[in-house]
């Protein structure tokens, strides 16, 4: 897995490649901790799954424990371009519902409207 | 579809240019070093080749016009060997015929290379093969959806008269008709939890599964005398990338291996038919696998069509062959609310309509239940579903039934108890728009005492539809002799049209034709002769009546009613050496679940009668019992055209359907038989004067079930012969020097209160066997009620059930497949030249 933390104008971005699961998860949970605390002030955050060609259950958790410490500043969290088989995957767990999930990384950037 | 001349024929050096092809380019072989199978395999390829592209043509059918399409959805596809079918299907007997001696190689020797592909148990799986071919025949979009059991149903031995299994290894050396599939591999997921993960409005999501993947292989079901080529799509189970990487990031390769070797253990084997398989979790994976599988892909098919899913019932039918795809319910739900977005109300009036469900058993102990705690942990969003299910249409049973909370209890989906249990058949019924039997008695039991109270709660629901059996392989492929002369008597019609046998009945006054009809059945004696002595090494009379019980081994079947009997006659000619007697064969063909310790001990008792009778030179060559070691249905291709007399003796009200009866009777087998199953319907259509019924009937034995008023001491003390042979096993004459050996057969009988009422129906069975041997004596007699029975047979054909499971559940039209190119023509010969248009 190969992991790319942005700042994009106050969006964080996080871009992954390859493979998100067990062998990785722990490595994703912890950069993506320490990328939060040092930038407290954070509160959208976009993770481009454009590049993931598997998820297992631990990557979902991963991402599922990367919504809550988004949620508790307030903030909330984004999945953009993920692959048919990843997407499928999000589907059949429901996690497409508490992740809005968007076609491209442009559109995920964009403001959250309410 | 094209009339027959638009049909090129397949010259036999076109067929042997494939095999040579398929040698050198696909087994690395010139024909001078190709070994017997080599050849057989090329064989099966290159008539595998004849139909691809008909089978292209079917599917791009089925899609430019938007058919509606069924999936057949079975735990069991007892398909047997498939190259005789296809080879006549596609009309190429005559080139194969004359391409075997290019090969150097003769149909005897291939023909034992051949490998059964055993994946089921007995009838429920063989009638799905059947329904298939009457699919692909009558042109109806249907695929098969199943699993590809590494191992199929165990192979039999016998060591020392006991039932000893050993795996099959059907696909050794791999599998020449299918085509795998790896592009249209689906993930299933299982285990883990349900987790609130507290953003509100959203449902839990579920957490810490285990994904595995699916992956489909297609044996092409081809149809006779017609362009179409269905599919059966078998699904075997594979560990998805980064299966238990966790462990294996732990460092433990070896676990993790094993963990990932689990996964693909979910196809590895066939479960043998028992009572029950709850508790047993892989049962559970494999049920929920075959689901997954099939509905992600009846869904998928039907997206690249359909913007949406909301018209899946108005162009999918699925039918759950019993209980055991039962979770297509809960599944299909799931599909439709968590990934498709449809709310809880319209994606059950998707599902309901598209669900049907096919009942197979009366037997209380072979009704599914999963343990609630076990569904938890393998399938926890799938129990959160049932129980929203359940929820609803106990909504409405209280709405119908104020206050009754038995009504309640009893239609729940989910049984009460120390440990809760999810009870399949309540769920399928309750999430289908048709549910089934197989007979018309068998259909009346399940409303009547099977689930009663949903009967009265949705009777619309509740139809019959009798099984029947396809004549393809039933009578032309294993009985080339008998359809040959039928052939000739009335034209080919018949293969496609049971019926037409019907205009043989004139010829039952004609001694010259049935003349001909019983050396036609010596012929096929002589076949099985030699069979009987290749696999037992025992010699067997060709004038002796071969009486024939071929069927799983289960206690309600009555093998041992059979055993009785023959115990019985034995004991006549012990008292009376010199009695004149008609010399029968008794021929048995049966499998015991490995764990039903009374169905081995029935193997052994008969095996050990079989011993006896072969050494004792007083009735040897009068009475021989033959058991031959596996059955399967290669085997029973043998067995049932040479039978003279089919024994169909289950305890009435016990057998749903028998699909055997129905093949012996098309045979020329005359049947003895209880009143039970589609013996009932076939009794009738053949006329009782040509069947010996015998035994109580159902209702009978109801009430002396439901006022305990069966005594078995009773009926063995007003019958000396009956009880002559229960004394002789207490006192062990058919042990060999084991003392014991059958005291639990005789305790079944007696103390253990004889279950299936064989001391009742034993008097009455001997006396219909009596009149069965008075009538063998007249040979022409015997003929012309044989051949009454076949020309009346016509009903149990499987096209004639798969026109009313098409007409009246699925809603399907027949789509011919459309040929578009001159490849595309150059496919099929045919020996039918008329076809029928009715039932369009």
């Amino acid at each position: 897995m190969a992991l790319l933390l942005e700042n994009k104008q106050g969006v964080g971005l996080v871009t992954l490649s390859g493979s998100l699961d067990a062998s990785n998860a722990e490595t994703f949970r912890q950069q993506t901790g320490s990328w939060l605390e040092a930038t407290p002030l954070l509160k959208r955050v976009v993770v481009d799954l454009g590049e993931v060609n598997f998820m297992d259950s631990a990557g979902l958790g991963t991402l599922i424990g990367l919504h809550k410490r988004v949620a508790v500043r307030d903030g909330h969290l984004r999945l953009a371009r993920p692959r048919p088989n990843v997407k499928l995957v999000l589907e059949i767990t429901r996690a497409n519902k508490i992740f809005p999930i968007c076609t491209t990384v442009a559109e995920a950037l964009e403001p959250v409207t309410m | 579809m094209k009339s027959q001349k638009d049909r090129a024929r397949v010259t036999p050096q076109e067929l042997f240019s494939r095999i040579e092809y398929h040698l050198k380019y696909s087994r690395g072989r010139s024909l001078s070093s190709a070994s017997d199978y080599d050849k057989l395999w090329c064989l099966c390829h290159a008539v595998r080749d004849f139909s691809v592209d008909r089978m292209i043509a079917t599917e791009r059918t089925y899609v430019e016009k938007d058919a509606k399409c069924v999936f057949y959805l079975s735990l069991e596809f007892l398909i047997g060997r498939l190259l005789s079918n296809n080879v006549i299907s596609l009309g190429l007997q005559e080139a194969v015929a004359q391409v075997l001696p290019q090969l150097m190689a003769n149909e005897e020797g291939l023909q034992a290379l051949k490998q059964d592909a055993g994946l089921g148990n007995g009838g429920l799986g063989r009638l799905a093969a059947c329904f298939l071919d009457s699919l692909a025949t009558l042109e109806y979009p249907g695929y098969g959806c199943g699993l590809r059991y590494e191992h199929g149903m165990f192979r039999q031995d016998f060591a020392n008269g006991w039932q000893t299994e050993r795996p099959d290894d059907w696909l050794k050396f791999g599998y020449p008709w299918e085509i795998v599939r790896p592009d249209d591999t689906v993930p299933v997921l299982a285990y883990g939890q349900l987790e609130d993960v507290g953003v509100p409005g959203a449902q839990p999501v579920w957490v810490n599964w285990q994904m595995i993947e699916g992956v489909p292989y297609d044996i092409p079901i081809i149809g006779y005398g017609v362009n179409n080529v269905n599919a059966l799509r078998l699904w075997q189970s594979r560990a998805a990338e980064g299966f238990r990487l966790d462990v294996f990031n732990q460092g433990d390769y070896v676990r993790a291996v094993e963990e990932k070797n689990w996964a693909e253990t979910i196809t590895k084997v066939l479960y043998p038919s028992e009572n029950s398989h709850a508790g047993k979790e892989l049962r559970l994976l494999q049920e929920y696998f075959l689901v997954a599988c099939s509905v992600r892909d009846a869904t998928r098919r039907h997206l690249k069509r359909h913007k949406d899913l909301t018209n899946f019932a108005s162009k999918n039918a699925l039918q759950m062959n019993d209980t055991h795809p039962a979770l297509a319910v809960a599944e299909l739900m799931r599909l439709l609310v968590d990934e498709h977005d449809l709310p809880w109300e319209k994606a059950w009036e998707i599902t309901v309509p598209t669900l049907g469900y096919t009942n197979h058993t009366l037997l209380p102990e072979a009704l599914e239940r999963w343990p609630v705690p076990l569904l938890e942990r393998v399938l926890p969003r799938h129990l959160s579903i049932i129980y929203e299910i359940n929820r609803r249409f106990l909504d409405d049973v209280r709405s119908l039934y104020p206050g009754d909370d038995a009504k309640a209890r009893t239609l729940s989906v989910i049984e009460e108890g120390p440990v809760k249990q999810v009870r399949m058949a309540n769920l399928a019924i309750v999430g289908s728009h048709s549910v089934n039997g197989v007979a018309k008695l068998h259909s009346d039991l399940v409303k009547s005492h099977l689930v009663p109270d949903f009967a009265q709660f949705w009777p619309e629901r509740f139809n019959n539809k009798t099984n029947g059996v396809t004549q393809r392989r039933w009578l032309l492929a294993c009985n080339p002799g008998l359809a040959g002369l039928i052939t000739e008597a009335i034209g080919d019609r018949w293969i496609r049209d049971l019926d037409d046998l019907r205009r043989l009945e004139p010829l039952a006054e004609d001694t010259d034709f049935l003349d001909r009809f019983l050396a036609v059945k010596l012929e096929n004696k002589r076949r099985l002769a030699k069979v009987i002595v290749a696999r037992t090494g025992r010699e067997v009379r060709l004038d002796s009546l071969y009486d024939v019980q071929i069927k799983r081994l289960h206690e309600y079947k009555r093998q041992l009613l059979n055993a009785l009997h023959i115990a019985a006659l034995y004991r006549r000619l012990k008292a009376n050496p010199k009695q004149d007697i008609v010399p029968r064969t008794f021929i048995f063909g049966a499998k015991a679940a490995p764990g039903y310790h009374m169905a081995k001990r029935i193997i052994k008792f008969i095996n050990a009668l079989g011993e006896i009778l072969a050494r004792d030179p007083d009735v040897r060559g009068r009475l021989d019992v033959v058991f031959l070691p596996d059955y399967n249905v290669s085997l029973a291709e043998v067995i049932i055209p040479a039978a003279d007399l089919s024994e169909q003796i289950s305890t009435a009200g016990k057998e749903a359907s028998g699909t055997g009866n129905m093949k012996l009777t098309l045979n020329g087998a005359l049947t003895i038989g209880t009143w039970d199953g589609a013996n009932i319907e076939i009794a009738e259509a053949v006329g009782l004067e040509n069947f010996f019924v015998c035994g109580h009937r159902a209702e009978e034995i109801d009430c002396m079930t439901r006022e305990h008023a069966y005594h078995p001491s009773e009926w063995l003390a007003r019958d000396d012969e009956l009880r002559g042979v229960v004394e002789a096993i207490w006192r062990g004459d058919f042990n060999q020097g084991e003392p014991g050996l059958f005291d639990d057969i005789a305790r079944v009988l007696t103390e253990w209160g004889d279950t299936y009422y064989h001391c009742a129906d034993f008097r009455s069975y001997a006396d219909a066997q009596q009149r069965v041997s008075d009538l063998f004596l007249d040979r022409r007699a015997w003929a012309r009620k044989a051949l009454l029975n076949v020309a009346r047979i016509g009903y149990f054909s499987s096209d004639r059930a798969i026109r009313e499971y098409a007409q009246e559940i699925w809603h399907l039209q027949p789509i011919p497949a459309v040929m578009k190119s001159a490849a595309d023509l150059k496919t099929v010969v045919t020996t039918s030249k008329t076809k029928k248009s009715s039932g369009r």
